[in-house]
């Protein structure tokens, strides 16, 4: 019987930026009790995330977080280009 | 919450267009977010937005005073106009991810320089002297790509803002004396600043905590009402005029985005009732992101090319993971070598 509340996951070819953003929403999520990433060395292109949930499976967690990042990343992208679109409006009217 | 973003973006500058040239300096300032995500915009810039660089140089005749090895380097490090890859990332193609063993139009573009002078006066090849190979490249890459100007950005005494790029003229490959020749095909692939800096397309990229500095009103009434005359003082001690002082009124906090943490207003003061005058904080949840490109993207198209490739990467997660998961329901006893890597290869990672 192997505990799926808990995974350790290596990221090959990741480093600090996908690390540091997974777990900012593995640890906002409330099913998750602990979250952490370590980049074990730094000449190894190699990242590793650390997760304990109260219950769900460990993969569901970091699915969800993948997910919540996703929707972010989706959310930035609009806001950027609306606040872009402003900016030059704002430029125009001068 | 899961799911819930607040972030907002507030444009604060955009540099100026130049000779028609594409801006390569721009301001944000992220509101209401987490420093993991500002800083995975700023890290994904660096590393994973892509762009086009000199990547191979033949050299068919060279009797410049450079040698060969060091005139690849310099044509490495032009930067060139990449545009084409703003809108499509995939207009051009990884040369690993390509289909073709040593270069197609597909995953590389050509430049040819082939210049000789016949003066006394020493020629200089410089990056105008660039021609397109079209024959050899693909019409699907447009714009086209091009070499682009040096835009030195002048910090100028008393002026606290970038002045608009100032174009230095063509950057200089090497110089040719009478009967000396360049003739060179390069070969520009796509490539990542994780492979080497000439590909990322920032030439500085900074990412800082807005300041919050707030007075505190008991202890200034008290000032004012003791030693108004400390005040002015006080205000020249900021080397970046955060306070403005004025007469019988007190000090203000005018130009709060301008400090730098150098805590001068905080440290050795000239008089004890000043102590606690000001509190000075970084904000957690404000992020102030400069942005000044080399000319081979704009600023604008360097934010969304890294917001998109976040999500890619993420949207990748999300579906090999799916895959591990339902493979590893079919094993009864999982292939140990495939568990490092996800799920209970505890022993491996830790």
């Amino acid at each position: 019987m192997t505990d799926t509340t808990n995974a350790t996951v290596v990221f090959h070819g990741e480093d600090h930026t996908l690390g540091n953003a997974l777990r900012y929403c593995l640890a906002r999520d409330e099913e998750v009790d602990f979250a952490g990433y370590t980049v074990p060395h730094p000449a190894e292109s190699r990242m590793v995330v650390r997760i304990q949930t109260n219950g769900i499976p460990a993969a569901t967690a970091l699915h969800r977080a993948a997910d919540t990042l996703e929707n972010i990343a989706d959310d930035i992208l609009d806001k950027f280009n609306t606040a872009l679109n402003d900016f030059e409006e704002d430029e125009d009217a001068f | 919450m899961p799911g819930e973003n607040t972030t907002t973006f507030q444009i604060e500058q955009l540099g100026d267009t130049t000779n028609g040239q594409p801006n390569n300096y721009m301001s944000i300032r992220l509101k209401n977010t987490s420093l993991a995500v500002a800083s995975a915009i700023r890290r994904t810039i660096l590393a994973d937005v892509p762009t086009l660089a000199v990547d191979d140089v033949i050299i068919q005749e060279n009797t410049s005073p450079i040698d060969d090895e060091i005139l690849a380097l310099r044509l490495g490090l032009i930067p060139l106009a990449s545009g084409a890859l703003a809108d499509n990332m995939n207009r051009l193609k990884f040369t690993w991810d390509c289909d073709c063993s040593s270069g197609c139009e597909k995953c590389r573009y050509i430049f040819t320089v082939d210049q000789e002078s016949n003066t006394l006066e020493p020629l200089s090849v410089t990056q105008d002297h660039f021609q397109s190979g079209d024959a050899g490249n693909s019409p699907d890459i447009d714009p086209k790509p091009f070499p682009v100007a040096p835009r030195v950005l002048r910090w100028r005494e008393g002026v606290d803002c970038h002045e608009p790029a100032v174009s230095e003229g063509p950057i200089v490959i090497t110089k040719l004396g009478k009967k000396q020749r360049l003739k060179l095909t390069c070969y520009a692939r796509k490539g990542t600043g994780k492979l080497h800096a000439k590909w990322i397309p920032a030439s500085n990229i900074a990412l800082r905590r807005v300041p919050v500095i707030k007075l505190n009103p008991e202890t200034l009434t008290d000032v004012v009402r003791q030693c108004p005359e400390q005040l002015e003082a006080y205000a020249e001690l900021c080397p970046r005029d955060v306070f403005t002082c004025s007469i019988g009124e007190g000090i203000e906090v005018t130009d709060e985005a301008a400090c730098i943490f150098c805590m001068n207003c905080l440290a050795d003061l000239p008089d004890a009732r000043l102590n606690n005058l000001v509190s000075v904080d970084m904000s957690t949840t404000e992020f102030i992101l400069d942005i000044e490109g080399t000319g081979a993207l704009t600023p604008d198209q360097m934010v969304q090319m890294a917001i998109r490739i976040m999500h890619e990467k993420t949207n990748a997660i999300k579906t090999d993971l799916l895959v591990r998961l339902g493979r590893q329901e079919r094993h009864d006893s999982p292939d140990p070598d495939e568990m490092n890597d996800y799920g209970d290869g505890l022993d491996e990672a830790w």
